[in-house]
């Protein structure tokens, strides 16, 4: 089965900190539905602001420590990491309503 | 029925025609589904519109019929075109999205084809005949998810908004699109009030008459604004946004 970007960051969160793989998941997702954003459908740009602005906090409430290297690490490994998007630009409801309104 | 009542039916319907007709243009540029199915759809239930108005304008008993059943169907036609529209857009990968367009459709396949089954062939006699519910509830259904779907993505924009990964104006958008469904369904249980009037009666009251055509216009007018914004909206809608963002700083 194809690694998606969600689990290729859960991966990575579990690694950093120590996380079962259960709670890096099920941060990441508290963290991308705070985000207002799909975890089937996040794309990279958007997952680089969920661990910019939001998973810091998160993880701080979870008692972890230097939030912001541990996720600043994360997002460089996403930024480099092989994988495609999980869902073609053009299609999320975002991008066709910006589209329909060039009619 | 005053001469002047298909005035607001001939307003909607050239609305849908006209924003059908740009849609279209786009879909020759994009080549994308999403503006091909919403165009279809608008351009079904303009046409209906017209098949409405065009009896009430030749005021000839013998065209009432059969505009009004092509109208019907046009318009059922635009509903399983809408909720298509909805599920390619919103819930492209959903099981229970697939089973709703199923549903809708069977349930006005199934509401037109028991009312001419039982002699009321327009689809105006509530009271007598036990599949206009039917009908109507597979459109109170669809246009109830218009609005859910606009609500829901409204929300989850505007926390998109507040990281600066979604525009205002699309985050606006959403909540218009939701606002139309909403006023669809305040029009499909004003309908059904009205058609109860005229299986009791036998005609139409003035002040109903009027409700639901104003209730008609404004989703048709928020469709517009969700879809071709004018320039001086799209920059209150900009400007409200600064003022929120330098008041919340």
């Amino acid at each position: 089965m194809e690694t998606s970007l969600f689990d290729l960051a859960a991966q990575k969160l579990e690694q950093r900190t120590g996380f079962s793989a259960l709670e890096a998941r099920g941060t990441l997702r508290i963290a991308i539905k705070a985000a207002g954003l799909d975890p089937k459908s996040v794309k990279r740009d958007e997952l680089r602001v969920v661990f910019e602005k939001l998973m810091p906090g998160e993880l701080e409430r979870r008692g972890v420590k230097d939030t912001a290297v541990i996720c600043a690490a994360v997002i460089d490994e996403l930024e480099s990491a092989p994988i495609a998007e999980s869902d073609a630009p053009s299609s999320s409801p975002d991008d066709v309503f910006r589209r329909l309104s060039k009619a | 029925m005053e001469e002047s009542a298909y005035i607001g039916g001939i307003c909607v319907g050239i609305g849908y025609l006209v924003a059908s007709a740009r849609l279209f243009r786009l879909s020759l540029r994009t080549h994308k589904a999403p503006e091909r199915l919403l165009s279809a759809t608008l351009l079904l239930w303009g046409l209906s519109y017209a098949c409405w108005q065009i009896p009430l304008v030749l005021n000839e008993e013998s065209a009432f019929r059969p505009f009004y059943v092509t109208g019907r169907l046009l318009t059922d036609a635009g509903t399983i075109g809408s909720a298509l529209f909805l599920r390619l857009v919103f819930r492209p990968n959903s099981l229970f999205a697939n089973a709703l367009v199923a549903g809708i459709a069977i349930g006005l396949l199934v509401g037109a084809g028991g009312s001419a089954w039982v002699g009321d062939w327009e689809s105006i006699y509530p009271l007598r005949n036990p599949w206009w519910w039917i009908e109507w509830t597979a459109v109170v259904v669809s246009v109830a998810w218009i609005a859910i779907e606009g609500f829901h993505s409204h929300g989850m924009a505007k926390l998109r908004h507040k990281l600066g990964i979604c525009d205002r104006m699309t985050c606006h958008r959403y909540l218009l699109w939701g606002l139309a469904g909403a006023i669809w369904m305040i029009y499909e249980l004003v309908y059904a009030i009205q058609q109860i009037e005229f299986d009791v009666t036998g005609s139409y009251s003035a002040s109903l008459d009027a409700l639901a055509s104003t209730l008609e216009l404004i989703p048709i007018a928020l469709i517009w604004l969700v879809f071709f914004p004018p320039a001086t909206y799209r920059r209150w809608i900009e400007r409200s946004d600064a003022k929120s963002r330098v008041s919340e700083g």
